[in-house]
């Protein structure tokens, strides 16, 4: 069976930052809704940890606040290949422009994942505080139904 | 000479904290050299009084993101000192390797990602994969993330440790992922000499620059302290009465920093590896003896710049340390034991530990609830500010015939070089020529 993660990153003093965090949370109550064996891993500001952290597993979900000029809680989803070739125009925010640093580097040590999916989801408010704006919190349900299926989907596309 | 050379150097980094350089030259002569700290203030003393003693530890593990074992561990010596709470000998091999773990992550961190590429002559570490370097990045990340493990395994997560608590480990690992860690230390030590052996051949990168200075940090009569020992200095020697650190570490305030200054029996002093080195390098183990000899780094060593090759040393001697204490421990039997249970009586508590910036200390007052009332700490890196303006204001004119970049790159590594908190971002230092 392929080791598979979900790896929430953010921050969770700057407010929608913490979304990935947030949505982290939610999916391991509902990890009964997932595909068996799945790790969940809290990736915190990001860094050269998850360097280590991408190492373990074939299969990485990266969930995380970006900027994409979009919709407060719009969801985008993405393959890490469209986001270094800059096939998705976003313009990462706070802490992923060492995310792609750290996953172009663990490409390079030949021990990336053989698949990284991003859920991208556009943040209205990364002021300080702990409690999401609104807006997001009024889209994490939705977000996270659409997460677990588009898990549920690949991993029947996988077999 | 008539050389204009003018600095300013202005960061601001929300990880850790800021720091400025101002330099200015008129004519070949020094106007202004000015090592500035304008950190905001984070309360963290203010935060603990009223909070109960066993939220203590959690609450000032979030100081530091890289040193959260060591104020974990200065924090519950603090305590334990104040409610008379004396660990097990398990318990305290056990913070002997969490300390060990510590180290060796924040020192293969600093060597390895933000002082290598100076030396490698490269903006930051991600260039050095896919360059000829590449192998040599493949080992400091494995070096790296064995540390990493090491911390998970003993203190329950990679930063901000869970399971060292008031009393002792709130959970203790199990002999076999025990023997598993030594396996991997052992398998790293090939791999560190390796890069101990890659260092050395870009070492003369590093400034040849001396100025002498008061050092201090721990000393026992034990073993190289880390976890424990007595407050001491290379100018006046062993003081035994932690109580009244104050005598040793006189912090004072200066207007170009909000960040506490400190000095004793000169000006300013250093902490950090290369203080530790100075006071108690004859402790070291046998294969970190080998590595400062091949460095020929001897004590006392006044070149704030070896304080880089003092952290390849003692990543050599955690390892060996930690090797020593994985077989006491499986040696007596791992026991599954419960924290101390407390007493709760009024105290005055200090923890001592060294963290890989220096010597570290929590002082706290807890009243007869188990609240604490007052509280004191002193990080390493605040006391070693004075010593780094001291160093500049030596050092500039020593480099003035270098070019502005030179110049500029010097001023960095010097800064890098005691590897102050705040370095965890890449470029610790934005340049801006004015």
């Amino acid at each position: 069976m392929k080791k598979t993660a979900i790896i929430g990153i953010g921050n969770s003093l700057r407010k929608d930052d913490s979304l990935g965090l947030v949505l982290l949370e939610k999916l391991k109550e509902k990890k009964t809704e997932l595909p068996e064996g799945m790790e969940f891993i809290e990736g915190g500001l990001g860094g050269m940890v998850l360097l280590h952290y991408l190492a373990d597993f074939d299969i990485a979900y990266i969930i995380d606040a970006v900027d994409f000029s979009g919709e407060p809680g719009e969801l985008r989803f993405f393959e890490k290949d469209d986001v270094v070739s800059k096939k998705v125009k976003i313009s990462f925010s706070t802490h992923e422009d060492d995310f792609l640093k750290v996953v172009k580097l663990s490409e390079e040590l030949n021990e990336i994942p053989e698949k990284i999916y991003i859920f991208g989801i556009q943040p209205k408010d990364m002021g300080l505080g702990c409690d999401l704006s609104p807006a997001i919190e009024g889209s994490i349900d939705e977000n996270l139904k659409k997460i677990i299926d588009k898990i549920n989907s690949l991993k029947e596309k996988e077999q | 000479m008539s050389k204009d050379v003018s600095i300013n150097v202005h960061h601001l980094t929300r990880v850790e904290g800021h720091g400025n350089i101002v330099l200015d030259v008129e004519k070949g002569e020094i106007q202004k050299i000015q090592w500035q700290v304008p950190e905001a203030p984070r309360f963290f003393e203010a935060m603990l009084r009223g909070r109960h003693y066993d939220e203590l530890r959690a609450i000032t593990s979030r100081i530091c993101g890289i040193c959260s074992i060591g104020h974990s561990l200065a924090s519950l010596k603090a305590t334990e000192d104040a409610l008379d709470v004396k660990i097990s000998e398990q318990s305290d091999m056990l913070r002997h390797l969490a300390i060990n773990a510590e180290n060796m992550q924040s020192h293969i961190l600093h060597v390895g990602y933000l002082v290598a590429p100076d030396l490698f002559g490269v903006g930051s570490v991600f260039p050095l994969a896919g360059s000829n370097h590449h192998e040599e990045l493949l080992k400091i990340v494995k070096l790296h993330r064995i540390s990493n493990y090491m911390s998970d395994l003993i203190c329950g997560r990679t930063t901000h440790p869970i399971r060292l608590v008031v009393g002792g480990f709130s959970m203790v690992p199990k002999e076999k992922e025990l023997l598993k860690l030594k396996e991997e230390l052992t398998g790293i030590i090939e791999p560190t000499k390796e890069i101990a052996e890659v260092i050395l051949s870009v070492a003369d990168k590093l400034p040849n620059f001396t100025r002498e200075t008061e050092y201090i940090g721990l000393k026992s009569d034990k073993e190289y302290a880390l976890y424990d020992g007595d407050i001491a200095s290379t100018d006046t020697g062993v003081f035994k009465d932690s109580h009244n650190y104050k005598e040793i570490m006189q912090e004072f305030v200066v207007p170009q920093s909000t960040a506490k200054y400190a000095k004793h029996n000169r000006e300013s002093y250093m902490a950090g590896a290369l203080a530790r080195f100075n006071l108690n390098s004859d402790q070291l183990h046998p294969l970190a003896k080998e590595v400062a000899n091949m460095f020929k780094l001897k004590a006392v060593c006044y070149n704030p710049f070896m304080n880089n090759i003092s952290q390849v040393v003692e990543f050599v001697h955690n390892i060996e340390d930690s090797i020593m204490w994985i077989d006491k421990l499986v040696e007596n039997g791992i026991k599954d034991e419960k924290p101390v249970s407390v007493k709760l009586k009024e105290g005055r508590g200090v923890g001592v530990v060294e963290v890989p910036r220096g010597i570290l200390l929590h002082d706290y007052t807890i009243d007869e609830k188990g609240n604490c009332v007052k509280a004191n700490c002193i990080i390493p890196t605040n006391q070693n500010h004075a010593n780094i303006q001291l160093d500049m204001e030596k050092f500039v004119p020593e480099i003035l015939d270098k070019s502005e970049k030179e110049i500029e790159l010097n001023l960095e590594m010097l800064v890098r070089a005691y590897d102050p908190c705040i370095s965890c971002s890449t470029h610790y230092l934005d340049v801006k020529f004015v």
